[in-house]
């Protein structure tokens, strides 16, 4: 892309997510918000997916792992948000790096199936919770700040989380660039290459997978602020579907398709929903018509050819 | 626990080892044969319940419903194959996992849009209905029996067709020799449209077991779905074998977890450990062997 | 005595009933280049991956510069020196070909846990890259992905790779399969250069190849050496020409 015309669009971006605030009802700007959050879910799914060549189906658990660590935190007593929000997502990486451990050791479908299977064990978990509503989830009380921002006004939640998506996005960026990120996409292209020049693929991938559910687990926590309320839904698998769909739907194997991703699902079911009772039927249909019709191996193709498009953005 | 719940609990195990080992055997042969992740296999175990329960309605009759549900059941696999899965084998597997649970999307809110959001409860056959002593003081259903004896024949009749037949033979090939099978002059497109109606079925069938025991409800797939694909993984990809196996012990160990924990641990922690058992029993296996039970 | 820098010492590996490596020793010293030869279905490829470590033999051991390697996984050996090139170009293909050598260079150093600086921007990976590539005499499409390259430079690519991991003793499978006769002589003469810098095990079924840059050779039939000496003494040894260069030459593939 030629600088000028990048530096248009992201000119005009900023103008936009700026002025969003004013420009729409609280309605609105809390769908804005959840594309967003469902945004740093997406990029840490797309870390595995695009540039590790991983595909989890189990990733709604970290986003789980995260709001109910928040919420119990929380209810505990723990109001502050420095506090609460960096524990809740250690407890996502934790869980990341155990999962991680034991689903990185096989690939493929196989890795898929596990991930699967791990999430459902986490989500029986939230079920189980009794305390904490069991199928019916419990209220969160929001997050104080210190007194610097008020977690009830939605443009203040909202600024924070445009925020923190903008800084994920930059690191990212630059984590994909980096010597890690480089191991990881080698790993991807030629596992038993990079084991011949002396890198072992095993622990850039858990880090990876660490990494991920990292940003998930911080999703979940961001979610579950803004909602206000948690259930173990979050960590369906259903919802680890819909976290795959959004990196299809952007353009897996680039940082910003995963932010792209989540905010076309999120308008998308809230269209559909709109629009029909049945919105899960159409967006079924939706789903798979892109998959038939765009052929996924076509765009990947391409991207492989194409020593432009190879870049890291 | 007395004698006789435990008779009972076991023949509670086999039936959901059985039934799981029906559903499960259809992703792992898709897999083993077509290199295809399908989690659109719970969608066909719904329909199986759906096609039945709406074909003994209209037939007034369960023995006339059941061929006419396992007919549509086939039309079903077949239009899925034909449309969808055909275009996708040679897919990466985030394409493969996507579009199947599209489909499973499109199977679950389609069912609402027909039979609606209230679950459709089925009779069972009248020639099955009451119980049999199995032992003095032992009475059980003699559904569930059947249930139990008809899925066990069937997996009798699968491992004859795998081990025995043309079919089973390139089956078995499959999952080892895709290029021998071409040299074969075997029309694959064909094998895998057979291969995969023969799995769907097989999971519609479970389906159809079911209904009367459980209602039919849309979404009532999914579970199963999940604890059939623990079974593939605890069994090894592609083995029916292994497939056969897991299911048993997943069977087995969901049915006791949920009757003894809760006694040993208390309802709470039972029950929630009792949930989770049968994946812990998947993590203990695959620390042992990572690539399952069939795997050396 | 010199130490050698890479030794097997009776590596044994059986598929089934079938004997692939039959108690095979070898023994190079750097700035020494050994010749392995033998007819298709020797076990040559065989025995350079159970040395690379990504086959275990059954009985046997593998030293490098006098250390037991036997116990360590193919990226544990990598990283002590002892490197392998392909048969067939094995490369990151959404790289290019800079960037295929970097990450060779990158492995090089410890281990690649950095997370914030740009790896396209790290001297220690792309100067050494850089270099080599240029020594393989790719300069001009080192920015070009390695789908795009022909044949012939994806060897060189590859060959680059290897070199970038800093080995001490290189297993070049095949470096020759499938060049055209000029980019043969050329490759040729560029691994005359390499093997002052390292010990090298070539593997090569180009006879004219193997014997003008071998200073020692060793004969592989059905799994055992059959034969070892000065490439001069074995070009005229009575079992060497029945077993391999009469049957390579019956089939038209020799040039010896």
């Amino acid at each position: 892309m030629n600088p000028m015309f990048r530096n248009t669009i992201l000119v005009a971006l900023a103008a936009i997510f700026a002025a969003a605030p004013w420009a729409l009802d609280e309605f609105s700007l809390n769908l804005v918000t959840r594309m967003l959050i469902f945004g740093i879910a997406a990029m840490g799914v797309d870390l595995l997916v695009g540039f590790a060549g991983l595909v989890p189906l189990g990733h709604a658990a970290f986003l789980g792992l995260g709001a109910y660590a928040a919420g119990i935190l929380t209810d505990m007593g723990l109001e502050s948000a420095f506090v609460v929000w960096p524990l809740a997502i250690m407890v996502g990486a934790l869980g990341a790096a155990i999962i991680g451990g034991l689903s990185l050791r096989s690939s493929g479908l196989y890795f898929i199936m596990i991930t699967l299977a791990f999430a459902q064990m986490i989500y029986y978990v939230f079920q189980s919770l009794r305390a904490y509503g069991g199928d019916d989830g419990f209220a969160l009380t929001r997050n104080t700040f210190a007194g610097l921002i008020d977690p009830y006004d939605s443009r203040a939640f909202y600024f924070l989380t445009l925020a923190i998506t903008l800084v994920i996005f930059l690191l990212l960026l630059r984590v994909v660039a980096s010597p890690f990120g480089v191991a990881l996409r080698a790993a991807r292209d030629n596992e038993a290459r990079l084991a011949a020049v002396g890198l072992p693929a095993f622990g850039y991938r858990l880090v990876a997978f660490i990494l991920s559910g990292a940003l998930c687990a911080f999703a979940g926590v961001l979610l579950a602020n803004l909602t206000g309320y948690i259930t173990p839904g979050y960590g369906s698998w259903p919802q680890s579907g819909e976290l795959l769909m959004m990196v299809l739907l952007g353009t897996a194997g680039t940082i910003w398709g995963g932010l792209l991703g989540a905010a076309i699902f999120v308008a998308l079911s809230e269209v559909l929903s709109e629009v029909s009772d049945h919105w899960m039927f159409y967006l079924g249909l939706l789903i798979v018509l892109r998959v038939l019709l765009a052929g996924g191996e076509t765009t990947k193709l391409l991207k492989r050819l194409d020593p432009r498009r190879r870049a890291d953005g | 626990m007395t004698f006789s719940l435990f008779v009972e609990q076991v023949f509670n195990g086999l039936q959901l080892g059985m039934l799981l080992f029906l559903v499960a055997v259809g992703v792992t042969l898709v897999f083993g044969v077509m290199n295809l992740v399908n989690l659109s296999q719970g969608a066909l175990v719904m329909m199986g319940g759906f096609l039945l329960a709406t074909a003994t309605k209209a037939t007034s009759s369960y023995w006339l419903g059941l061929p006419l549900g396992i007919a549509a059941l086939i039309v079903i696999a077949m239009l899925i194959e034909l449309l969808v899965l055909r275009r996708l084998y040679a897919r990466p597997h985030i394409d493969q996992v996507l579009a199947t649970f599209g489909l499973m999307l499109m199977f679950n809110e389609g069912a609402v849009m027909i039979w609606g959001r209230d679950p459709v409860f089925m009779a069972i056959p009248a020639a099955l209905e009451g119980s049999v002593t199995l032992l003095p003081g032992v009475a059980y259903p003699i559904y569930r029996l059947a249930v139990t004896i008809f899925a066990g024949a069937l997996g009798v009749a699968l491992h004859f067709l795998i081990s025995r037949t043309r079919l089973g033979m390139l089956i078995r090939a499959g999952a080892d020799k895709r290029e021998m099978i071409q040299l074969l002059g075997v029309d694959i497109a064909f094998l895998y449209l057979m291969v995969f109606c023969l799995g769907g079925v097989l999971g519609g069938v479970a389906g159809m077991l079911l209904g009367p025991i459980s209602a039919v409800t849309t979404g009532m797939g999914d579970p199963i779905l999940i604890l059939a694909l623990v079974c593939v993984v605890i069994g090894g990809l592609g083995s029916v074998g292994g497939a056969f196996v897991a299911a048993m012990l997943v069977g087995m160990c969901d049915t006791f977890g949920r009757v003894l924990l809760p006694q040993a641990l208390g309802a709470g922690t039972g029950q929630a450990i009792a949930n989770m058992i049968v994946y812990l029993v998947m993590a203990a296996i695959l620390i042992w062997r990572p690539a399952g039970l069939a795997s050396r | 005595m010199v130490e050698a820098a890479l030794a097997a010492r009776s590596l044994s590996k059986r598929f089934g009933s079938l004997l692939v490596t039959d108690d095979v020793s070898i023994e190079l010293r750097a700035g020494e280049a050994l010749g392995l030869i033998g007819p298709n279905g020797a076990g040559k490829s065989t025995l350079i991956a159970q040395l690379a470590g990504r086959l275990p033999p059954d009985s046997g051991q593998v030293l490098l510069e006098g250390r037991d390697v036997s116990a360590l996984p193919a990226h544990a050996r990598a990283r002590a020196g002892l490197v392998q090139s392909f048969q067939v170009p094995s490369l990151f293909s959404s790289f290019s070909t800079l960037a295929n050598v970097a990450i060779a260079a990158q492995a090089a150093h410890r281990h690649s846990y950095s997370f914030l600086r740009r790896a396209d921007r790290a001297r220690e990976y792309v100067e050494p890259a850089r270099a080599l590539i240029e020594e393989v005499g790719l300069s001009h499409c080192a920015d070009r992905n390695v789908g795009a390259l022909s044949h012939g430079e994806r060897r060189y690519v590859e060959l680059a790779v290897a070199l970038a991991a800093r080995p001490k003793a290189l297993l070049l499978d095949e470096p020759l399969a499938g060049l055209s006769r000029a980019e043969s002589e050329r490759m040729i003469a560029f691994i005359g250069k390499l093997k002052k810098r390292y010990a090298i095990l070539l593997v090569e079924h180009d006879m004219e190849a193997v014997f003008s840059l071998a200073d020692s050779l060793c004969v592989l039939v059905q799994g055992r050496i059959i034969a070892r000496g000065a490439p001069a003494a074995l070009r005229a040894d009575p079992a060497v020409i029945e077993a391999y260069l009469g049957d390579d030459a019956s089939s038209g593939g020799a040039h010896a």
